[in-house]
């Protein structure tokens, strides 16, 4: 009898010991979901505080506003449908069609939705620092549950979209955008880029020959925190983006982290030959844009090709306000040409620096396809959407709240009472 | 602000006056008419044929008629060559009266407390402040803000003395405002020159020059009846 008993607790040790190794394996995914799901989280406050700081102060709290409210209604409406468009059994590789609502569910579906839901509070804030100083706040809330429930889960779909059964058809042909520089930063950038075309300039932002008049932020101090704030949440975005705590978070965080300096390096280089001021505001940029760009290849480059990704991010967000300025588009932070520009060239960036199968045309030629449909996907999709809230809603401020402030005549309070009340308009009809 | 009249009573001026006067009648009310024709006296009766464009432009600002600029230009031109039997009477005698019973109440401005006028001085301080930091910078583009606002004045759709009186009071002609302009038109007039100053300048410097224009006004004793944010 003991024998038997003996024999038994041998032959069962091993698959409780690989029970145990599996249960704490989960718990530490977990964790590591959750944290870098916080992390992810506290990005808001980089983009709070970064907006705001680029922004003049008369527009200060509403700029925090809008972060601040879009990442509450964008959750709610991710998870009321967003997530399942996204993530639910996806047959036809277009859109995903269960999980929404999701309640009564696996644990680890929980820490997905949680995580992924600050992803979508991420793509979703992209806009509101573009199209900042004269957009009308219920209205930009409005475009905001849209995109959080609609444009960015769709696309979401086709290149993560294998969550429970099928798969998105950008991911089926092998498209690499491992933490989003395309399916949360390009597509966050197209609706900033449809929102500041509906919306039209600031008032005096351009002469009447065009020439660029630029209206400096209230805080450069509050715009450098911001960006390492920033700096630090991609450490939970990127290496966060693995769903699972392993042992490739080191060389993520490293190249997130290379990408970024260099990033900031390849901003400061440009402005350096193109013999340009070297704007603070630009330098962050630059650093944002490095992390942008790497965000799609960042776990499946070295960390030399990191550097060099970073470094042309930094010369494309350079070149890119240049370019939205030609064209008289105002993009009061730089959203645009940030997230936008920079995550097209981190996306073929992942393509060409993949470790294994360098400059492969084949899967360059993939990125550069899921790049064009994420524009041809999200750009006419925000631009109707901005329209059709135009002429419903409202989208502009007019001139007189632009005049005021929008923090006044928005909200009625502002941010800098001390220094303002001498300038303040008698009442809020 | 004109507070009498001095009518031309040649003939050909008389039946110039009675053309002008039959043209512009199916467009407007008669105290609109009149004061259109006291315009008319001041400034364009001895004037060549060519200025007639400018009155029309005038009395369309006045009288809020931009879109009917051609119809009023074709129906003067028509008057100015018609038979002479077919003209109105001369409206002189009106026009003198209408003059006079104007100007008791443009007189009162100046004799009325100040705080019943403080919201006037309030908005001359700012807007005069305003326009000065503006001139500082560039003359040639301060002018044009006060030229383009005085243009696009009939969106304001001011009675026509007041427009008058906004119109002179922007081009300078040492014309004060009545103070019967209330203060939602004043702070109408004062973001159309914040706008079109933006629009020119930019809004950084107009900005600026706005908060100084403010702060500066908040020292004057009318700012205890008015305060100058009110304006803004």
């Amino acid at each position: 009898m003991t024998k038997r008993w003996l024999v038994l607790f041998l032959v069962l040790l091993p698959a409780a010991a690989w029970a145990d190794a599996a249960g704490m394996q989960a718990a530490m995914d977990t964790m590591w979901v959750v944290t870098a799901g916080a992390l992810v989280f506290f990005m808001q406050a980089g983009f709070a505080l970064l907006e705001s700081g680029m922004s003049r102060s008369k527009n200060a709290v509403n700029v925090v506003m809008k972060n601040f409210m879009d990442v509450c209604l964008g959750s709610i409406a991710f998870w009321l449908i967003g997530y399942g468009l996204m993530f639910g059994d996806n047959p036809t590789g277009l859109f995903g069609q269960t999980h929404f609502l999701l309640g009564n569910a696996e644990h680890l579906d929980y820490s997905l939705l949680f995580f992924q839901t600050m992803f979508a509070a991420t793509a979703v804030t992209i806009a509101s620092g573009a199209m900042a100083e004269r957009t009308r706040y219920h209205a930009y809330l409005a475009g905001a549950v849209l995109i959080c429930g609609f444009i960015y889960p769709v696309f979401g779909s086709w290149v993560w979209g294998s969550g429970y059964e099928g798969e998105g058809w950008l991911a089926q042909l092998g498209f690499i955008d491992f933490a989003g520089s395309t399916v949360v930063h390009s597509i966050g950038g197209w609706v900033a880029l449809a929102g500041i075309m509906v919306l039209g300039p600031r008032l005096g932002r351009f002469g009447a020959q065009g020439e660029s008049r630029p209206i400096s932020g209230h805080n450069l101090t509050q715009v450098a925190l911001g960006g390492f704030i920033l700096w630090l949440g991609w450490f939970g975005f990127n290496a966060g983006s693995t769903t699972a705590a392993e042992t490739s978070i080191g060389l993520i965080a490293l190249n997130t982290h290379l990408a970024a300096a260099s990033g900031a390096v390849g901003a400061l280089v440009t402005l350096i030959v193109l013999r340009r001021p070297i704007l603070l505001t630009q330098n962050v940029n630059g650093a944002i844009g490095g992390l942008v760009g790497i965000t799609a290849g960042c776990a499946t480059m070295e960390p030399l090709f990191a550097v060099i990704t970073g470094l042309v991010a930094g010369l494309v967000v350079v070149l890119g306000s240049d370019l939205l300025e030609a064209f008289g588009l105002d993009d009061v932070v730089g959203a645009v040409s940030v997230h936008g520009f920079a995550g097209a060239w981190g996306t073929l960036a992942a393509g060409m620096f993949l470790t294994g199968d360098l400059f492969n045309p084949v899967q360059i030629a993939i990125q550069a396809l899921g790049v064009v449909a994420a524009f041809l996907w999200a750009f006419p999709l925000a631009l109707l959407m901005y329209f059709v809230i135009d002429r419903v809603i409202g989208l502009r401020a007019s001139t007189v709240d632009e005049q005021r402030g929008l923090d006044y005549s928005e909200h009625y309070e502002v941010g800098y009472p001390e220094f303002q009340r001498e300038i303040l308009h008698g009442g809020k009809e | 602000m004109t507070t009498g009249i001095e009518v031309s009573k040649s003939a050909e001026a008389v039946r110039r006056r009675r053309a002008v006067y039959t043209a512009l009648r199916p467009f407007m009310e008669e105290d609109q008419a009149l004061e259109a024709l006291l315009l008319w006296e001041a400034r364009f009766a001895e004037g060549p044929v060519y200025a007639l464009h400018g009155f029309v432009s005038e009395v369309c600002r006045l009288g809020a008629l931009a879109s009917r600029h051609g119809e009023i230009y074709r129906s003067l031109m028509r008057a100015l060559t018609q038979d002479e039997g077919t003209l109105q009477a001369d409206p002189a005698p009106r026009m003198e009266l209408y003059a006079k019973g104007r100007a008791t109440p443009a007189a009162a401005p100046a004799q009325a407390p100040v705080r019943d006028c403080a919201h006037i001085v309030v908005f001359v301080a700012v807007s005069d402040a305003l326009l000065g930091a503006l001139e500082e910078r560039d003359s040639e583009r301060a002018f044009k803000v006060r030229v383009d606002v005085m243009d696009r004045l009939n969106e304001m759709r001011l009675p026509p003395r007041q427009a008058q009186a906004v119109n002179r009071w922007l081009m300078q002609q040492g014309s004060d405002l009545p103070c019967e302009l209330e203060e939602a038109v004043l702070q109408d007039l004062l973001h159309r020159l914040y706008v079109r100053g933006c629009e020119l300048f930019g809004p950084v410097q107009v900005d600026q020059a706005l908060a100084e224009a403010t702060r500066r006004a908040q020292a004057l004793p009318e700012a205890q009846q008015f305060a100058p944010r009110r304006l803004l």
